[in-house]
């Protein structure tokens, strides 16, 4: 029996029912792992040693393991995200030989769960890019065509989970890197309301944006691992405690709610292909008793300029740090103050990293501030505000999650603005802190579309029933 | 559309050095991207105030309390832990970089 292939829910019941135990789920993990990541690429590191003793000790005891929500459920983890002692590079060659010194609080989360860590997964460098190809360790590849980019930035976790290779991951999303590859690698991504998880222990690229999530097989999952990595933090000030409490979502509670098409997502840029299967996915949930209509989100065209000046001005500053003094790549031939940090920064920082540091400099700089980024800060402000109307009407919003299905890896490497694109529907969410999610429906040419929800601030109990209605119609 | 110049001085302010070839490239992608955010520019914000962040989130405070300093022992193994990613370390627990002042 392939145990890798379950969701978290199927192997939890199967574990608490003594099918099988969590070292046998473990090991078909890591079966698959060594049968495909060659190919792949989805893993910077494996642990397999930490979770073979892990899996091994949860299944001698399982009875005093039983009533921890994640008991034995082996997790991917993204590489920007601490676990003590170990590896955590980032994708890149500024950190490619740095032990992490702390846990994040997602990780002590789900170590208290129980969970099983297998490994860290491959990103574009610093979290910066849609294709995984800017990762200093190379690209990581679709499973569904090892010819195609995952999508990215957390495009290792995407993989790892679309190919089976463990039961679901955690990913970080800034302007769209988990939803963008959940949406390319055929499976569920979350990104949850700003400030809902902590990201105490994320490596910090846009501080304003960024918000940790996961991949998961299924919408039942997905709501099952934001329960355990949610809450407040007292090492992250930003972090929010949640009054609306999670619950099992059930796609009934989708059946009474009005939902949005965004109008602006449904024009020039969408692949036509793409376009058709979204329309078939409304059309189901027509059927099922879900009422739609148009809605403006008038902004939002704006919203990509918008993002790559904000993003970028708070990467410059959030990557000054790197330094190569305290920890990271370092340059014993500097011969000055000067030279070291030009030598260890050139050195350690990739191609896409270092384009958006000097863009954010470019931006920050005096006479181009107000013209940029002030300017940038007002048009958030309207497009918030925009979001705040529409879900005066509506309950969620839906657009496609990225205008097109996956792309050949290679394609868009070169144009960064072409990249950028990709974006263009995730990027708005993160500017107005929504929660989100991406959802699998369905295939053009054997590559996975994405269905992306969008709900109103700390409302993913709608948009995790929506897309239980959009997981279950589309069965049929 | 930016000049080489612009990108050389913008590069040092960001501690990072650009081969020729690598100016001329940055020059050209930097100014299309900068063309793209053009589109902003014409968005009346006159009477909009700036958002700082996505977040709804103002005024985290906490009570100013002494907390427990970790044990001797235990503070000891986390100095060690981050000593041990320094790459150059001296005598002492130091940290070694370049002369600050010549």
């Amino acid at each position: 029996m392939n145990l890798n292939k379950l969701t978290i829910s199927e192997a939890l019941k199967g574990l608490k029912e003594k099918e099988f135990s969590a070292e046998e789920l473990t090991g078909d993990c890591f079966k698959a792992i060594e049968s495909q990541d060659k190919k792949i690429n989805a893993f910077i590191t494996l642990l397999k040693e930490e979770a073979q003793e892990k899996a091994k000790n949860i299944a001698n005891d399982f009875s005093s393991f039983q009533n921890k929500s994640l008991a034995g459920i082996p997790l991917a983890i993204k590489d920007n995200i601490l676990i003590q002692g170990v590896l955590c590079t980032a994708g890149s060659k500024m950190l490619s030989s740095y032990k992490a010194t702390y846990n994040a609080t997602v990780i002590n989360k789900l170590e208290d769960a129980a969970a099983i860590f297998i490994g860290k997964t491959n990103m574009d460098e610093f979290a910066m890019g849609g294709s995984t190809e800017t990762s200093y360790f190379g690209p990581t590849r679709n499973p569904h065509n090892l010819d195609y980019v995952p999508g990215g930035s957390s495009g290792g976790s995407a993989a790892a989970v679309s190919a089976d290779m463990c039961l679901g991951a955690l990913g970080s999303d800034t302007g769209g890197s988990i939803r963008q590859p959940a949406s390319f690698c055929g499976i569920v991504g979350l990104k949850p309301t700003y400030g809902r998880v902590s990201r105490y222990g994320l490596m910090a690229m846009a501080s304003s944006l960024d918000q940790i999530g996961c991949f998961t097989k299924s919408v039942d999952d997905a709501a099952l691992l934001l329960k355990v990595i949610e809450g407040k933090d007292k090492n992250d000030s930003t972090s929010i405690e949640s009054n609306s409490e999670l619950i099992q979502p059930t796609s009934k509670d989708a059946k009474k709610m009005k939902v949005g098409l965004i109008k602006e997502c449904f024009v020039d840029g969408l692949e036509k292909s793409v376009k058709k299967q979204i329309e078939k996915t409304i059309k189901n949930l027509e059927s099922f008793g879900i009422e739609f209509k148009e809605i403006s989100i008038p902004h939002l065209k704006a919203a990509l300029a918008c993002y790559y000046i904000i993003m970028p001005a708070e990467v410059s500053a959030n990557l000054a740090r790197y330094d190569g003094i305290r920890y990271g790549y370092n340059n014993p031939k500097a011969e000055n103050l000067l030279d070291l940090y030009l030598k260890n920064r050139t050195g350690g920082f990739g191609d896409e990293v270092r384009r958006r540091i000097i863009l954010g400099a470019y931006i920050l700089s005096a006479g181009y501030y107000d013209a940029y980024y002030r300017q940038a800060q007002k048009v958030q402000s309207l497009l918030k505000q925009d979001f705040q109307e529409a879900f005066k009407e509506v309950d969620c919003l839906v657009s496609a999650t990225s205008p097109t299905t996956a792309f050949k890896i290679g394609e868009k490497i070169n144009d960064p603005l072409q990249m950028y694109l990709a974006d263009i529907f995730t990027v708005p969410v993160n500017l107005a802190g929504l929660p989100a999610i991406s959802v699998p429906c369905g295939q053009v040419d054997n590559l996975p579309v994405g269905f992306q929800i969008i709900g109103n601030l700390f409302e993913e109990n709608k948009i995790l029933s929506l897309a239980k209605a959009v997981e279950e119609t589309n069965e049929l | 559309m930016l000049t080489k110049e612009e990108i050389k001085h913008l590069a040092e302010l960001a501690r990072l050095e650009l081969t020729e070839e690598e100016t001329e490239k940055y020059q050209k992608q930097l100014s299309e991207i900068l063309d793209y955010m053009d589109i902003l520019k014409k968005i009346d914000t006159n009477k909009i105030k700036p958002e700082s962040l996505a977040s709804y989130n103002i005024n985290q405070s906490r009570e100013d309390k002494i907390r427990e300093i970790a044990e001797q022992a235990e503070a000891k193994i986390i100095v060690s832990k981050i000593l041990k990613e320094v790459p150059q370390t001296a005598e002492d627990n130091l940290i070694k970089t370049k002369k600050i002042f010549e």
